[in-house]
């Protein structure tokens, strides 16, 4: 059985639970199985927010994450908390170059992508949660980008160009990246 | 009939959305509740779509009236639920009881969270085990179902209306946080190929004299409703096959065995557990809910150490199924009963089991690892 353990961790207002969503839903319509917790501060806006998929070719036994597989962290303080609660994670390690300092992490492999900048430059913050999922869909190829894309498209139907231009972008900088696991 | 109702597909969805779209293909068309963590979304849920299936929604000022408005709109033909977590449970009680006495049929949906009192809103518990099989007051068999995935929270909301309808009572789904807020794949099925059952109706017209709404030639009795024309007397008193209140120990002895034999007389039928890797299996956990998530995987761990782990999952809680636990304990060493409590459902495996048994009590806010269930199946196992 191949199992992913994969957590989503920045601020209330970043779309991480929604990425969670997301990620989970295009693992279902790819006929995988996929559970999805979540846990967050008592702010809806500007507290941390954590996303924690599982996605696994087989029925899922324990839907929670004790140590996450791969980590995508859009702000210091879930890095921080990660990295303080024993979640570091065991294969990769993504995370907003813009917004977390990494410099104290040691050993694992690592992406960084400038995604809430690049999203700033298109026009809109909130699409930074996309860039994040194009680049964790390459990396790993857990998830299609078609079925990721699709997912999108009939979540944010009002933004696709924008939504698929910044999911390429995500592509893009894993490629550049040259990391692998 | 389907319109409005979630096309059959493969959806990856919250435990409580999946909750409230199954009671809309059940054929719930009333909701009365008070919004309570980590049941709102249910609450919520309905509020949007029963208006689009042409239902309706109302939110009461506490759980005391929510109760008894379904109640209310039960007795007036319409499949109604209600959903709650503990505290919210708790004051239901008594309406649950009237529900009991009336034979009112309706689902009612505990979310359990860390308890006692306010406890742990937002975190998991499954404390309220013994609750939904006690806690109204008086002599009733209460039927009660316990979700372990999303899909569950689907086909046994379904399964809760339709038992309802059937034995014309209450019927409790007994969810907990995790369930709940997690979201996971689901499968609707074609629409006609789900199961939907409604309560029997007198097939007498309403103008005959000596109408006995709750007709003793009858294990479950038709339901007069209000509005079709039959004199009805609907209470919570103890009352004759007329529903007239009379205070002889001869009414009272008919009116509560007909309540409880009703279940008991029917207990196999409304059994559900799930046998797993159960076999050649010496080393038992029986466990329920969210607990089971982590005892697969714990099972599974032990037996690649040798150990001859196996679960037998409670799918219905109450009626409890002793036959089936007694029956499983007779090829058991020893049973394990891990619960997100400090000792509940291991009581009836007590009564039931003819081997040893040995709890696990895990305090509500956090879920047991899968760890930690195999250190006991080492321990005990040893």
């Amino acid at each position: 059985m191949v199992r992913w353990d994969i957590s989503l961790f920045g601020f209330g207002g970043q779309g991480i639970i929604r990425g969670g969503q997301i990620l989970g839903e295009a693992a279902v319509l790819e006929g995988k199985d996929a559970a999805l917790t979540v846990a967050y501060g008592p702010e809806q806006i500007g507290g941390w927010s954590r996303a924690d998929v599982v996605i696994s070719d087989e029925p899922i036994d324990f839907p929670l994450i004790t140590k996450p597989d791969v980590l995508i962290v859009m702000s210091q303080e879930g890095l921080d908390r990660s990295f303080n609660e024993g979640r570091a994670p065991k294969k990769l390690l993504i995370y907003d170059s813009g917004l977390v300092d990494v410099s104290k992490v040691k050993g694992i492999n690592m992406v960084g992508l400038p995604a809430t900048k690049v999203a700033e430059q298109l026009g809109r913050r909130l699409v930074a949660n996309i860039m994040m999922l194009g680049a964790f869909s390459e990396i790993t190829k857990i998830v299609k980008h078609e079925s990721l894309l699709n997912v999108i498209k009939k979540t944010f139907p009002k933004a696709v160009e924008l939504n698929e231009r910044i999911f390429m972008e995500g592509v893009r900088y894993a490629k550049e990246s040259g990391v692998i696991v | 009939m389907t319109e409005g109702l979630l096309p059959p597909g493969k959806y990856f969805m919250q435990g409580n959305i999946a909750c409230a779209e199954a009671a809309l293909i059940a054929g719930c068309r009333f909701f009365a509740g008070y919004p309570i963590t980590p049941s709102s979304e249910i609450l919520e849920w309905m509020s949007y779509r029963l208006p689009q299936v042409g239902g309706h929604f109302i939110q009461m000022e506490d759980e005391i009236a929510s109760i008894m408005a379904v109640l209310g709109a039960s007795n007036a033909g319409a499949k109604s639920m209600t959903a709650t977590s503990g505290p919210g449970f708790s004051l239901m009680q008594e309406g649950i009881g009237f529900g009991m006495m009336t034979e009112t049929p309706c689902v009612i949906v505990n979310v359990q969270r860390g308890g006692p009192s306010t406890g742990i809103p937002t975190l998991v518990g499954q404390g309220d085990m013994m609750q939904a099989k006690w806690g109204s007051h008086g002599d009733y068999e209460a039927i009660v179902y316990v979700p372990n995935s999303v899909q569950e929270m689907f086909d046994l909301t379904i399964k809760a209306f339709n038992t309802s309808e059937e034995y014309r009572q209450p019927v409790i789904l007994m969810s907990d946080q995790v369930i709940s807020h997690m979201y996971g794949s689901l499968v609707v099925p074609p629409h006609e190929e789900i199961k939907i059952v409604n309560r029997k109706l007198p097939n007498v017209p309403p103008s005959i004299p000596d109408f006995k709404p709750f007709d003793s030639r009858y294990e479950v009795p038709p339901m007069a409703l209000a509005g079709m024309g039959y004199r009805v007397h609907v209470t919570g008193l103890t009352h004759d096959e007329r529903g007239y209140p009379y205070y002889t120990h001869e009414v009272s002895t008919w009116c509560v065995k007909h309540l409880v034999s009703k279940v008991r007389n029917n207990a196999k039928k409304i059994w559900e557990v799930e046998r797993f890797m159960l076999d050649d299996a010496d080393t038992i956990i029986i466990t329920y809910g969210i607990t089971s998530r982590p005892a697969y995987q714990a099972v599974k761990m032990a037996r690649s150490e040798g150990i001859k782990a196996g679960m037998l999952r409670l799918i219905t809680a109450w009626p409890f199924p002793d036959e089936i636990v007694r029956e499983v304990s007779e090829q058991a060493k020893v049973i394990i009963v891990p619960e997100i409590n400090m000792g509940q459902m291991i009581h009836p495996v007590k009564e039931a089991a003819e081997c040893l048994v040995v709890g696990l009590s895990w305090a509500p806010g956090a879920v047991p690892t899968p760890d930690v269930i195999l250190d006991t199946i080492r321990a005990v196992s040893r």
